[in-house]
């Protein structure tokens, strides 16, 4: 899921400092799950900055994922009434939800994100999660024992480790950052290695693992399936 | 042409120091280092932002170096540049008569004076040395380009004993040389035995071993490297000697002179690399009290 962080609540009063009308949405999707953009928080949202004499003219609530076009647009297309009158849209979605909003009225409507996106990641129970891929665009979790280096060794090393590994900890748990943080941080490649070991694969790190190949890495990036194409050209004949 | 790879190929015991460049646009302090040093080194490493923290670049260090009569070993890290940026570098070294490069992954910026920055790490160390090896022999880029004039350089690596999993240290050695790494400079030695160990352990190696000492000031900067420092592993009975100690300065200096007298035993040795972190003065000493030239 994509992980995201709410922003405190000073910073959205002052992004929308002058602004009156508002409408929140929020998603289904990671951000339920991240308790940033779920319906409770939603609901919250609304309660406080009625406090502040905003007025909430609509709350939408996308059951799916607001990162889903379909579903915003069916909103848009049904209270099209509420959209004409709102100065700001405040999504509580990641910044794909947000922007998603902002590709289908961006050009009518303030679109604002609540939320600060961080990364894409696993969760492990509710307020627990962990960044686990970079979308790199070459995946190589069948020979890394399905730990990913690209997300999880620091450095994003793929012939690790660095010289900074001691005891299975990475060299930035002695950082006072990650120190402020609380918590330690794996070197990736140790847990790698153990994993490997247990299936008798560790011939796998015996490779030289290539320079990366960041062509299908370079932003903004696009898919355009064959399927897609061929249901268009099928409708138009 | 470098001649610490020659002496290496003759068979010399060498030394090699390591020389941090100021944060500083003047370039006095290195001028100075390398007069203090020429006559008791083979040739002198200029870090690269070592630690993370903002210095001069190593390849002018290493510039000022040749202009000072002393050989230098341009070190570079894959954590600022990427893939063109590093080989812009190389090309410029080249030009600049630099003749040894030193590679390493590079200290998290974490852990340096601009934590905010972005890391690169587009390439790993052992993917740079491969890039380099493929300039110097086969006079192309790393996209395949024809380069002019290839850089002539001897290409080095760094090896840390005492980092985790051992066997995947071993194991990135043996990667680095299979690219072309042909000396190492390891990280700090203090531990005696488990260097003897790894020597033992890479001993079927075609590499150049150069074993790391880096000099202690006192029991609270060894406890400080242990915590803050990436790879080092400086054992207990170490720092209680220096707790003891009166004149802590002077008994880390005698420390790191025992330390390479056996390391200067050890046949698999083939030279020191003092690395006196902002403390080169003490470096004469070190070679002339553990006789290494």
């Amino acid at each position: 899921m994509i992980v995201t962080e709410q922003k405190s609540f000073e910073e959205i009063l002052e992004m929308l400092e002058g602004y009156k009308n508002l409408i929140l949405v929020g998603c289904g999707g990671c951000a339920t799950k991240c308790l940033t953009g779920g319906k409770e928080q939603i609901q919250e949202m609304k309660q406080k900055l009625e406090l502040q004499d905003k007025k909430i003219i609509k709350t939408i609530f996308i059951d799916d994922a607001v990162c889903d076009q379909r579903f915003i647009r069916l909103e848009y297309l049904e209270n099209r009434e509420f959209f004409e009158k709102a100065d700001v849209i405040q999504v509580f979605a990641c910044g794909v939800g947000a922007q998603t909003v902002s590709d289908l009225i961006g050009d009518q409507i303030l679109v604002y994100s609540g939320v600060n996106t961080r990364f894409s990641g696993s969760m492990e129970r509710m307020g627990l999660y962990f960044e686990r891929c970079s979308a790199c665009g070459e995946c190589i979790l069948h020979l890394t024992g399905g730990i990913c280096p690209v997300s999880r060794c620091a450095k994003g090393l793929l012939n690790g480790p660095c010289g900074g590994s001691k005891d299975g900890k990475c060299e930035i748990t002695n950082s006072k950052i990650i120190e402020s943080k609380g918590y330690d941080v794996d070197c990736a490649w140790y847990l790698i290695y153990e994993r490997l070991k247990k299936f008798g694969k560790l011939d796998n790190l015996k490779k030289i693992f290539p320079a990366k190949d960041w062509t299908d890495d370079q932003k903004p990036q696009q898919i355009v399936r064959d399927l897609l194409i061929e249901f268009i050209e099928a409708n138009s004949e | 042409m470098s001649s610490l790879q020659k002496k290496l190929d003759e068979g010399k015991f060498v030394v090699t120091a390591e020389i941090g460049p100021p944060k500083s646009a003047v370039e006095d302090s290195i001028i100075e280092k390398a007069k203090m040093l020429k006559e008791h080194i083979d040739a002198a490493n200029v870090t690269d932002n070592q630690r993370g923290v903002v210095r001069m670049c190593s390849l002018a260090g290493c510039h000022l170096l040749v202009h000072s009569g002393v050989e230098p070993v341009m070190q570079m890290t894959c954590r600022d540049r990427n893939r063109i940026a590093i080989q812009s570098d190389i090309l410029g070294a080249g030009a600049l008569d630099i003749p040894n490069i030193l590679i390493v992954t590079g200290d998290h910026v974490l852990l340096g004076d601009h934590p905010m920055a972005k890391s690169v790490y587009d390439l790993d160390s052992i993917q740079t040395i491969q890039m380099i090896k493929l300039m110097r022999d086969e006079g192309v880029d790393f996209a395949g380009n024809e380069l002019k004039s290839p850089p002539n350089l001897y290409i080095g690596a760094t090896a840390n004993p005492y980092a985790d999993p051992y066997e995947l240290q071993i194991l990135r050695l043996e990667k680095k040389v299979e690219v072309g790494a042909q000396f190492i400079q390891s990280q700090a030695v203090y531990d005696l035995e488990r260097f003897e160990q790894f020597l033992d352990d890479v001993q079927y190696l075609d590499v150049k071993i150069l074993a790391g000492i880096v000099p202690l000031k006192s029991d609270g900067y060894a406890r400080f490297m242990n915590k803050r420092i990436p790879g080092i592993r400086i054992p207990q009975d170490m720092i209680d000697r220096l707790t003891k100690a009166k004149d802590k300065e002077q008994e880390g200096i005698q420390m790191a002179i025992e330390t390479c007298i056996e390391l200067k035993k050890m046949k698999r040795v083939d030279g020191i690399h003092i690395m006196a972190i902002f403390w080169e003065e003490i470096v004469p000493e070190i070679v002339q009290g553990a006789k290494l030239r």
